[in-house]
């Protein structure tokens, strides 16, 4: 089943041209990973994908399970089951991670089935356990002061908690140590159930590291607003010993 | 009610007033002689000064709607009976004095509280119009006093169910010297309050003895039909030290003065606000801190969020008096605009006459942030909902410094307000 669709995307912000039609599917079931040079637009994409309102999508459409769902807000994306992991999360003052979470689990349910602070605290802790978070964290400002590694961990507790059909991870191994990455690879490994293969990743990463714990089915390379090529696991080590420079050069050429 | 030209009306009405309108509300209230004679004077003050322009140095007005406010009906504002008005409940260590006329308070205590000069030398001081109508026409006293020495942990309760509107009401404060007490004034009304734009006015004049700690806790959820006029004033003698906590949500029209004087060496004030205005809610805040002695302190917090058609100005004064050597004074006012339609300005002022203070002050007018709102969002949360979140956590800061138990309180007010907003 195909989960996500992206057809001839085309996208800008301000004015300028960032996506220049670009087209990828995601199936239950699979991980797919996104590799690509800095200011390439993976983080446009995923941001575009979320429904963020600062993008304008210009051509082309992004379909959910068929249904397209540009027309749709964030959270109703959201609801879809539609996660994003972001590259440099929010920080919110004044809101706890504790109270944060509880509304946007309580978002995704019906009125009887709201969970109790009780029954909320048990279900957290049991996540944060998995990703070795002190319970601490719990009753901290929402990224607050955080550093870049327990963002990304904090991210994580969120689909976690969330649950959703299909994760998009930008960059959540950037600032992670050896230790943490492994954790945190655990963390998406755990969501994804590799046996029931009921849900879908989207992998945005710089390094080959955080791909030999959440092995991809595909790769793509995105360069300048487009896909440049896809390939299988091999790719990623092609360009970890050669970098973007003979692709910069090849696309050139076309 | 008749329609009318807004402030002009009210004018030419109160022009009409003659002392005789007060009399006969003296007469039928029995007030005695001494207590006829202050109401006439607040009331002959009352003449003298100009009707509020609500044109301050700020872009927008922020006006009551007073062609709805009938000011010729003044009849209606002595009580038939001496039903009370005022709930309170406290420790018994508190005396208290309860009703509908002055007289039934002492002559000596309110000469006390007409002769504090709440500043001499700043116009932040001087009565306001409105002040001096509350005190003129005022239909329900109360006076708490709080015996030298006497430390208490529970708070007295007292409640204004401001239904049976017009409603007038004044509150005198006393802490004897030593003393440590918590005063939680809670100001409610019907949500409706049906025939809209009543006027409920509210003083509250404090008198803090050496080295006594008050703290007021004020809520205020009064229906948006209320036009809502409140000044409050303490002085604050030697090593007092005086809190103000407010969380004001309600009335259609809400104009709020608190003003410090710190009349005594060492002698401390704290005053936190916090309010929220949607619809076509109007908000006028004036906080205000008058160092009048060596060695004192205040410290001045206002934040708000304006949502819709709401407006909020928020005016903040410190004056730091000849005298007022070794203070230090800090004034801070924000507030979070929810909505295009918003509108809410903060003014900032010092006035220095002495420069071997410390003083700072900031303000803050800002959008909530669409980065962080997408943030939320993105989490499935709705829209109503995230805004929710960021308000709850715009006053957490200001929430955090309350006791478990006064924070719990807030919240379950906070939460019965976010449900409009
Ligand atoms: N608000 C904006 N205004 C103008 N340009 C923008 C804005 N946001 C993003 N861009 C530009 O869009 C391009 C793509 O940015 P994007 O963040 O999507 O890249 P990326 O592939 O995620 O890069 P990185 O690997 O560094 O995270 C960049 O050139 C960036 O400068
Ligand atoms: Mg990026």
């Amino acid at each position: 089943m195909v989960f996500l669709e992206i057809k001839n995307l085309h996208v800008s912000i301000e004015g300028k041209e960032i996506l220049k039609g670009i087209n990828l599917v995601l199936e239950q079931g699979k991980i797919h990973a996104i590799m690509g040079p800095n200011g390439s637009g993976k983080s446009t994409l995923s941001n575009v994908i979320m429904g963020n309102p600062k993008y304008e999508v210009t051509g082309g459409d992004i379909l959910f399970e068929g249904k397209s769902i540009l027309g749709l807000r964030p959270d109703e994306r959201a609801r879809l089951g539609l996660f994003l992991s972001f590259q440099h999360p929010e920080e919110i003052d004044g809101v706890t991670i504790s109270n944060f979470l509880r509304t946007a689990v309580n978002s995704f349910r019906e009125e009887k089935d709201k969970l109790s602070v009780l029954k909320f605290k048990n279900a957290v802790s049991e996540k944060m356990k998995l990703l070795k978070m002190s319970p601490g964290f719990l009753s901290r400002y929402l990224n607050k002061g955080f550093s870049g590694g327990e963002k990304k961990r904090t991210e994580i507790l969120q689909l976690l908690m969330l649950d959703p059909k299909v994760a998009i991870l930008d960059e959540t191994d950037s600032g992670l140590d050896i230790d943490a990455l492994k954790v945190v690879s655990e963390g998406v490994n755990h969501y994804f159930n590799a046996q029931t293969k009921d849900k879908a990743v989207l992998i945005i990463t710089h390094y080959k590291r955080i791909l030999d714990y959440i092995k991809p089915d595909k790769v793509s390379i995105m360069i300048d607003g487009k896909i440049a090529l896809e390939g299988i696991g091999d790719l990623v080590d092609h360009l970890e010993e050669k970098g973007y420079g003979w692709l910069l050069g090849e696309n050139r050429k076309k | 009610m008749k329609a009318g030209t807004g402030v002009n009306r009210a004018e030419a009405v109160l022009d009409e007033l003659e002392d005789s309108i007060l009399l006969r509300l003296g007469t039928r209230l029995r007030e005695e002689d001494w207590a006829m004679k202050a109401r006439l004077e607040s009331f002959r003050s009352l003449r003298k000064t100009s009707f509020p322009s609500f044109r301050y140095a700020s872009g927008i007005l922020v006006k009551p709607n007073f062609s709805l406010i009938d000011f010729s009906q003044l009849s209606r504002f002595v009580p038939e009976t001496e039903s009370a008005k005022i709930g309170f409940i406290g420790p018994e260590e508190i005396s208290v004095i309860k009703g509908t006329r002055l007289s039934q308070i002492d002559e000596k205590t309110i000469s006390l509280f007409r002769g504090l000069s709440y500043s001499e030398q700043s116009c932040a001081g001087q009565p306001s119009w409105f002040s001096l109508f509350n005190d003129a026409f005022a239909n329900s006293f109360l006076l708490l006093r709080i015996p030298a020495g006497l430390k208490l942990d529970r708070p007295a309760v007292v409640e204004i169910d401001a239904d049976h509107l017009p409603q007038i009401t004044n509150i005198f404060i006393i802490t004897g010297t030593g003393s440590k007490a918590k005063v939680f004034i809670k100001k409610r009304s019907r949500k409706d309050a049906e025939g809209g734009n009543w006027y409920f006015g509210l003083n509250v004049r404090v008198f803090a003895g050496e080295e006594s700690e008050l703290r007021i806790m004020s809520t205020q959820q009064l229906g948006l039909g209320v036009a809502f006029f409140e000044d409050r004033k303490a002085h604050v003698s030697k090593a007092a030290d005086v809190e103000w906590f407010d969380l004001s949500f309600g009335a259609g029209y809400a104009n709020s003065a608190v003003l410090s004087n710190l009349a005594g060496m060492n002698a401390r004030t704290g005053i936190r606000c916090l309010f929220a205005a949607t619809n076509n809610q109007k908000i006028d805040l004036f906080t205000s801190a008058i160092h009048a002695a060596p060695r004192t302190r205040s410290d001045i917090l206002t934040r708000g969020v304006v949502n819709e058609e709401a407006r909020a100005l928020s005016r903040g004064l410190i004056v730091m008096q000849e005298g007022s050597g070794g203070s230090e004074g800090y004034e801070k006012q924000d507030t979070l605009l929810l909505c295009d339609r918003s509108e809410a300005n903060a003014i900032p002022e010092l006035e220095i006459r002495n420069h071997d203070v410390k003083c700072s002050h900031g303000s803050t007018v800002g959008q909530i942030e669409s980065d962080k709102l997408f943030y939320l969002l993105s989490r499935g949360i709705m829209l109503e909902d995230a805004k929710k979140l960021i308000i709850k956590g715009y006053f957490d800061f200001l929430l955090s410094e309350l006791s478990a138990d006064e924070r719990s309180q807030a919240t379950v007010v906070l939460e019965e307000a976010l449900v409009e907003v």
